[in-house]
Order: structure tokens, then C-alpha cells, then sequence
């Protein structure tokens, strides 16, 4: 019996408390509404203090005006509170205090009227600073629950064991099921058994450091029962104090996948059906040019010779182009491994000497190093530096090729006795399709590739490339990379940068 | 007279390695399709040249299938291909040896000249 009345007292008073403080219902009331009730409440109480005098006390007159300003207060805000508080004042003067029903404040009376303003005052002040800062929290909470809901990452946060305490609406849009769904479900079971693992392995790293985040990219059987790709950013939230959980936010990135896929499949394509008809055309070159010379048709030799060189350079822009391609979608792949660096300059060098006559490659070596990193790619960027030292020094003999070790890093250098480099070209010149004029704008053949995928490949390996010049009096071409790049973390993937010695 | 097998779904390459091989001094089986490559190994060719991107079955799927057949696992094969992953496919399947395409018909010669004889 107590129970109930307590239960039905609990709710009302609950109800009670949402009506009155209530942030929201305060600014959708009316002006007059949120007026007329004080007057209303200030009239009832006076009615019921003059008919019912000894029940209520008359020792007390102020008590229940109290409870007046207070609810006043409540619903209405500030300003009726204040009304009420002067009208009460006076109302409580005018039949109370005084000899009954006249204005006659004595000594005693007005500090009594003072006192009771004064509590009201207060009173209403507080109830101000409640409403204010409900409102902010209702405020920042609004905003969390907003910026939550309709971010377009989805948010769930899961306990140490990887139970799911809460997901976020965007859920659905990312793997279609609700949070509620979500919630309910094994949410684990849905992850490929391939990516299981790696997912565990992660979870486990992150538990080790609170605060720590990772991003991985896994698959997960969708609800429309495809398929996607999930990349997620996990933190570990476990010492919030307001979360208490590992938070995971979560994005569908398929369509990203499948485009990147697309482009390297295209990629693959494209290098094996431009290359497909330049292998036999390169081979019955040969072929003609070794018949020719059994019959000692020295002349058509030649000829188909010179087709077979032209098919090189056609060989090595098709590579240039799709190296480009690869270095702008960010497919550029290293196949690493340690290899002897001074065997491979040698080995660049020889295959370019065959090229020229009219030059001689000096090669100066340090002592023998081993390297790790790309050996194919890096010997691209040596071949690429030393064919553009022949073909910027026609009027020259000599190429040196010199290298030095320094601390962990193996730099090496071109140096040529050509047309050097202005200035101003200087900048440019490991720039995508930057071509250098000659004396008399007399441009050099090439597409301008070949220094912007020397540079990217150096960079990528960790390294970096340079030029030094002067114009007339040739070109140094240098690139330094560690030894093993791996284990050099700081000096990795550094911009290039362009050293000048004028 | 050694014997060489040319397996590529490129018409104008299997021509040109014929030419190049028989010009060469050997006897030359060409197949267009890459399901025939484990067949022709009946005629126990010397060596193969074998495309990895052939339509129908990939070279590396029939590669690991000679190699692991104990009649022609001793007949070496050179992967040939326009890929710059082909040397990483040829160490995987167990081919004997690899080459780029495009190539240097001395460098092709002197692979055949390498395992044919």
C-alpha cells in the first residue's frame, strides 16, 4: 500500500519536474501562458490564505508565496518569477503584515518584505543557472547524438571481448543491417575467416595500449549477403571513463577496392597487349638483320638494325607511361631483396656503352656494398640518368659515374661535361613531362618522363635525387639511398631536394 | 635433333619462335592453347617455352602441373612473359628459368642453347 502511494507520489513528482524545469517546454510556451499562471498561483494562494487563515498559518505569511515564486520560476522562467516576487510583496503587505488590508510599512514590516525579496531573489537566480545548464547539456548532447547519427561512418563501440554495447544508425547504411540487428547478432561470425586473424591479432595489439589507434581493412558478409570491404579505424577507449569500450569506426570502402583493382588489372593488361606485338616485330627484326648479314647484305642489316634500336626507345616509353600511371594511381610496386649495388652499375653501364660510340662511361666505385631495395628499379634510375648525360653532352667523350659511402647512405653521381642546366630549369626538371630546351630552342626528343620516375623511385625507396650545374659546363646527377632503407625509418621517403653549388 | 615446345596464344610470337628456333638448328612444336601444353609433353620436347598469360589455363597453373608429374618434371621449363612479376611466378611454379618479352633473340638462343642440350 505504502509502495504504491510511493511509486504513484515518485512518478508524479517526476512528471511534475519534467513539466516545470523542462528546457524545451519553457520555450514553446507562450508569452501571456507563461505570465497569466504566476498571476493565476499569486490570486489562488492569497484566496486560500484569507478564507483558510488558522489552517495555514498565519504566524508564517510568507511560506506558501514561496512555493508561488518558485513554480513560477519553473514554468515560466526569470521573468515571471520576478513579477510574482514584487506582486507577492505587495499582496503579502497589503493583507498580512500590516493592520489588516492597508499600506502601512513600519520599521519591522519593511525588513521582513526586504527579506522575503531578497529569498526569492535567490531562489530565482538558481533556478535560472538549473534551466541554463540543462539546456547545455541538453545542447552538447544534441550535437554528439547529430554529429553521431549522421556521420557517414558508422560508430559501435564493443567491450574487451568484442561484445557490441552500441552501434550507431549509419550501421545500416554500411553493411545494411540496423544497430539493433546489429546488436543482437553475432557481429563477429559475419567477418571472412581469412581477415579473422589479422582482425584478432589487432584487437589484441590495441588492448595492450589504451589510446592507441590502428586501421585495418577487412571483408564482411553484408546483410544483402554480398561481400564488402570494411576499413575501420579501432581505438582503445577501455580507460574512458565515458566509454569504457574499443571504438571502431567503420566505412564500406567496396567501390574503392574494386576501382583500384580494375585499374591494376587494366594496368596489367594494357603492359601485356602493347608489349605482345612489339615482341615479334623486335624478333623478325632480328631475324631479318641475322639473314641479311649470312648473305652479306650488309646495307639491309643496317637498316633492320635501326629498326630494332628505334623498337627499343618505343619499348622503353611504353614502360615510361606505364610506370606513370603507376606512380600516379599509387600501384608502383617494389619487389625488394638485397643486391650488390657496384654489380648492377656495372652491368647498367656496360648495356649503355653498347649504345654509344662517341662517349666512354668511367665508372669510379666505392668498395662494394650490398643494398636492399628494388634492383630492377634502381638500375632504371642509374640507366635513366646516364643516357640523359649522353644525350645532353653530344659535343663530350666522357660520362663518370661515381659513387661514395657516407654513414649508413650510398650516393651516387652522372657527371657530364655537357649543356648543364639554367637556373631557372634547375626545379623543374624533376617535374612530370618537363622537357629542357637546347641552344636555339632546339628541343631534345623525349616525353619527359624519365627524371619524374628517377625521382619517385628514389623516393620511394627512401632515398633522395639532385642536381648540381652550371650552364655550359655540365650536369651532376646524384641519388643517395641507405643501405637499407627498412631500417631507417627517419630518412624515409624524404622530398627531393635541389642543392645548388653556383 | 633436339626438340623445343612453344606454348603462347600470341599467333605472331608463336610464328617468330618457330622461325627463330628452327632457323636456330631445332625442331619446334608451337600450341596456341594452353590445355594442350601438358598433352604435347608425349613428345617429349627437350625443353618449353611457356607464356604465363595464356588463354584458357595460365602458364603458372601449368607449369606446377608438369612439375609435379613425375613422367615430365625433367623437362625444363622457361617462363616467357611481358610481366614484370614473371620472375616471381617462375620461382613459385618451379619453372627452370625466365625471360621478358620483349627480348633479344641472343638472349632467347642462348636459353634454348642452355637447356636443350
Amino acid at each position: 500500500m505504502l509502495k504504491t502511494a510511493l511509486k504513484y507520489y515518485l512518478s508524479f513528482a517526476k512528471k511534475v519536474n519534467r513539466y516545470l524545469w523542462s528546457d524545451t517546454a519553457m520555450l514553446t510556451r507562450k508569452w501571456y501562458i507563461k505570465y497569466s499562471f504566476p498571476i493565476i498561483l499569486l490570486a489562488g494562494v492569497t484566496y486560500l490564505k484569507l478564507h483558510y487563515d488558522l489552517l495555514l498559518g498565519r504566524e508564517t505569511p510568507f511560506l506558501l508565496y514561496f512555493a508561488v515564486v518558485i513554480l513560477s520560476t519553473g514554468f515560466g522562467g526569470i521573468g515571471p518569477g520576478m513579477l510574482v516576487t514584487f506582486a507577492s510583496a505587495v499582496v503579502c503587505n497589503y493583507y498580512f503584515l500590516t493592520p489588516f488590508q492597508s499600506f502601512n510599512i513600519n520599521h519591522t514590516h519593511s525588513i521582513q518584505v526586504l527579506t522575503y525579496m531578497l529569498e526569492s531573489l535567490l531562489v530565482i537566480s538558481l533556478s535560472g543557472a538549473v534551466t541554463r545548464a540543462n539546456r547545455h547539456v541538453r545542447r552538447s548532447g544534441e550535437k554528439f547524438k547529430a554529429l553521431l547519427e549522421n556521420s557517414s561512418d558508422a560508430i559501435m563501440v564493443t567491450n574487451e571481448k568484442g561484445d557490441v554495447l552500441y552501434a550507431s544508425p549509419a550501421t545500416e547504411r554500411v553493411i545494411g543491417y540496423t544497430s539493433g540487428e546489429f546488436k543482437k547478432m553475432n557481429a563477429l561470425a559475419n567477418i571472412h575467416k581469412d581477415d579473422r586473424e589479422m582482425l584478432g591479432k589487432t584487437y589484441a595489439f590495441l588492448l595492450q595500449t589504451p589510446g592507441r589507434s590502428q586501421t585495418i581493412l577487412h571483408r564482411y558478409l553484408l546483410k544483402n549477403g554480398s561481400w564488402g570491404w570494411i576499413e575501420s579505424t579501432i581505438t582503445n577507449l577501455v580507460d574512458h571513463p565515458g566509454i569504457k569500450g574499443m571504438v571502431s569506426n567503420f566505412r564500406n570502402v567496396t567501390e574503392k577496392i574494386l576501382l583500384e583493382k580494375q585499374k591494376d588489372d587494366f594496368i596489367g593488361v594494357a603492359t601485356h597487349e602493347l608489349k605482345t606485338p612489339v615482341t615479334s616485330i623486335k624478333a623478325y627484326a632480328q631475324i631479318l638483320s641475322n639473314r641479311f648479314r649470312k648473305e652479306g647484305n650488309i646495307a639491309s642489316a643496317t637498316m633492320v638494325e635501326k629498326m630494332d634500336a628505334q623498337l627499343n626507345k618505343l619499348i622503353g616509353l611504353i614502360g615510361d607511361l606505364l610506370d606513370v600511371t603507376k606512380i600516379e594511381g599509387g600501384s608502383l610496386q617494389f619487389q625488394e631483396s638485397f643486391y650488390d649495388f657496384n654489380e648492377l652499375a656495372a652491368e647498367v653501364i656496360e648495356e649503355l656503352q653498347h649504345t654509344t660510340t662517341t662517349h666512354k662511361i668511367i665508372m669510379k666505385l666505392d668498395e662494394n656494398t650490398n643494398v636492399f631495395g628494388d634492383r630492377e628499379r634502381i638500375g632504371q634510375v642509374l640507366a635513366n640518368l646516364i643516357s640523359n648525360a649522353i644525350k645532353y653532352s653530344p659535343a663530350s667523350k666522357t660520362i663518370n659515374v661515381v659513387s661514395k659511402l657516407h654513414k649508413n647512405m650510398l650516393t651516387l653521381c652522372v657527371e657530364d661535361q655537357g649543356l648543364g642546366i639554367s637556373e631557372k630549369d634547375r626545379y623543374k626538371i624533376f617535374q612530370r613531362f618537363y622537357r629542357v630546351s637546347g641552344p636555339d630552342s632546339h628541343t631534345f626528343p623525349g616525353i619527359g618522363l624519365g627524371l619524374y620516375i628517377s625521382s619517385e623511385i628514389i623516393k620511394r625507396q627512401g632515398g633522395r635525387i639532385w642536381v648540381e650545374s652550371k650552364e655550359g659546363a655540365g650536369s651532376t646527377f646524384c641519388f643517395e639511398l641507405p643501405y637499407n632503407y627498412k631500417d631507417n625509418p627517419g630518412i624515409n621517403i624524404s622530398e627531393t631536394t635541389i642543392t645548388d653549388i653556383i | 635433333m633436339k626438340t623445343i615446345l612453344v606454348a603462347d596464344d600470341d599467333e605472331a610470337i608463336v610464328e617468330v619462335m618457330r622461325i627463330l628456333l628452327e632457323d636456330d638448328g631445332y625442331n619446334v612444336i608451337t600450341t596456341m592453347d594452353g590445355k594442350d601444353v601438358k598433352a604435347l609433353c608425349v613428345k617429349k620436347p627437350d625443353m618449353i617455352f611457356l607464356d604465363i598469360w595464356m588463354s584458357g589455363i595460365d602458364g603458372k597453373a601449368i607449369c606446377i602441373d608438369i612439375k609435379k608429374d613425375p613422367v615430365t618434371s625433367q623437362i625444363p621449363i622457361v617462363m616467357f612473359s611481358a610481366n614484370r612479376d614473371t620472375e616471381e611466378i617462375s620461382l613459385e611454379c618451379g619453372a627452370d628459368d625466365f625471360i621478358l618479352k620483349p627480348f633479344e633473340i641472343k638472349d632467347l638462343l642462348a636459353l634454348a642453347h642452355k637447356y636443350a642440350r
